[in-house]
């Protein structure tokens, strides 16, 4: 069959609906979407920024008021805020990045991988930021004279979620090979 | 622009371009509660749309772009979608009203599904009587792109209805 034969077939179905719409659940789904995306745009990124800037201001604060302060803690502090800031900085980025891309879908999958590689760069920066904090963990319980098997544990604890977190890049990884190849078959030609 | 007007357009839009719609539903879901899912999710960007067209395009051709787009991103969240509630809790929004198929069609949009993402876009437009430059303005890549995609999926086509005896 030559492709005029297939247009006809699909032609076919235009004097007829396949489905019938029921608007009112219609209407009621659009709404409850509407609010359930803005709850949900972000709060990942807003979560580990509160979380982290919490953090750093509990640790510079109970540091302070505390009668041994460490350094180890104030650099804690310094670093879990520094990370806030960050993530907060890149938040503003993605959303302005966003707005460059237009409506066609070539734009469309390029927004999805400009969402990607932000994603990767975000949950490297995660990954690695547990070495430092790690280091300055352990470094304090050393100072305050805690015995060796808490540090040997906690150490432990901060190697299981580096290893862990690389499950979640590696995921980020391939959905953005993923787009990628998606990427070629759009614009290679044939 | 107020709620009202809003759903003014969002009704007149849905009455006219609804069969458009179902054609992407189908191309892209192939199931009816996928199906249901993913004209929710066109719908709603629709909905979000309304106050982003400036007429530029046909209101078509806007559809389709926002449509398209909208199934290619659904079909990448259905992938990583882990089922662990009881699926389906509310009513259906769409209802199938002719489950005695045309063989044929029923044919037809096996092949198209069994296409990769980009070229179910293109065949969909093509049968739909896209123009060339339509479909480039749709998919933002260039005409002469266009037309070579569609030559090569063309032939495939062809040649998967003779394989069905469609072709004698």
């Amino acid at each position: 069959m030559e492709f005029d034969g297939m247009k006809k077939i699909w032609d076919s179905q235009n004097n007829q609906y396949m489905y019938t719409i029921n608007d009112q659940n219609l209407h009621d789904r659009i709404k409850s979407k509407e609010r359930k995306t803005m709850r949900i745009a972000g709060i990942s990124e807003l979560a580990v920024t509160i979380s982290n800037a919490g953090a750093s201001l509990f640790l510079f604060i109970t540091n302070f008021t505390s009668s041994n302060p460490s350094v180890f803690l104030y650099l804690l502090a310094c670093l879990t805020g520094a990370v806030a800031v960050f993530i907060l900085f890149n938040r503003f980025k993605r959303l302005k990045g966003s707005q460059a891309f237009d409506q066609t879908m070539l734009g469309g999958l390029r927004h999805a991988v400009f969402v990607a590689t932000y994603q990767i760069r975000l949950s490297l920066i995660g990954r690695w930021s547990i070495v430092p904090i790690a280091i300055l963990c352990v470094g304090a319980l050393f100072e305050s004279g805690k015995p060796v098997w808490i540090v040997i544990v906690l150490g432990f604890l901060f190697l299981a979620v580096h290893f862990a977190s690389g499950f979640e890049h590696r995921y980020y990884v391939s959905q953005k090979l993923h787009l990628e190849g998606l990427l070629k078959k759009l614009v290679q030609q044939g | 622009m107020l709620e009202s007007e809003r759903l003014v357009i969002f009704k007149n839009w849905q009455h006219k371009y609804a069969k458009a719609i179902f054609k992407i539903v189908r191309t892209y879901a192939d199931n009816p509660m996928d199906r249901d899912d993913l004209f929710q999710e066109i719908a709603v960007q629709i909905w979000h749309s309304i106050s982003a067209f400036k007429g530029q395009s046909s209101e078509i051709t806007w559809i389709y772009k926002i449509a398209l787009n909208t199934a290619l991103k659904w079909m990448r969240k259905e992938k990583q979608k882990v089922y662990t509630e009881p699926l389906h809790l509310e009513p259906f929004v769409l209802w199938e009203t002719n489950e005695n198929q045309d063989e044929q069609l029923t044919w037809l949009y096996s092949q198209i599904y069994a296409l990769n993402l980009i070229d179910r876009c293109l065949v969909l437009l093509l049968l739909d009587d896209f123009s060339y430059k339509e479909m480039a303005s749709i998919l933002g890549i260039s005409e002469s792109n266009v037309g070579v995609k569609l030559n090569r999926i063309k032939k495939y086509l062809s040649e998967k209805s003779k394989e069905m005896n469609y072709g004698i």
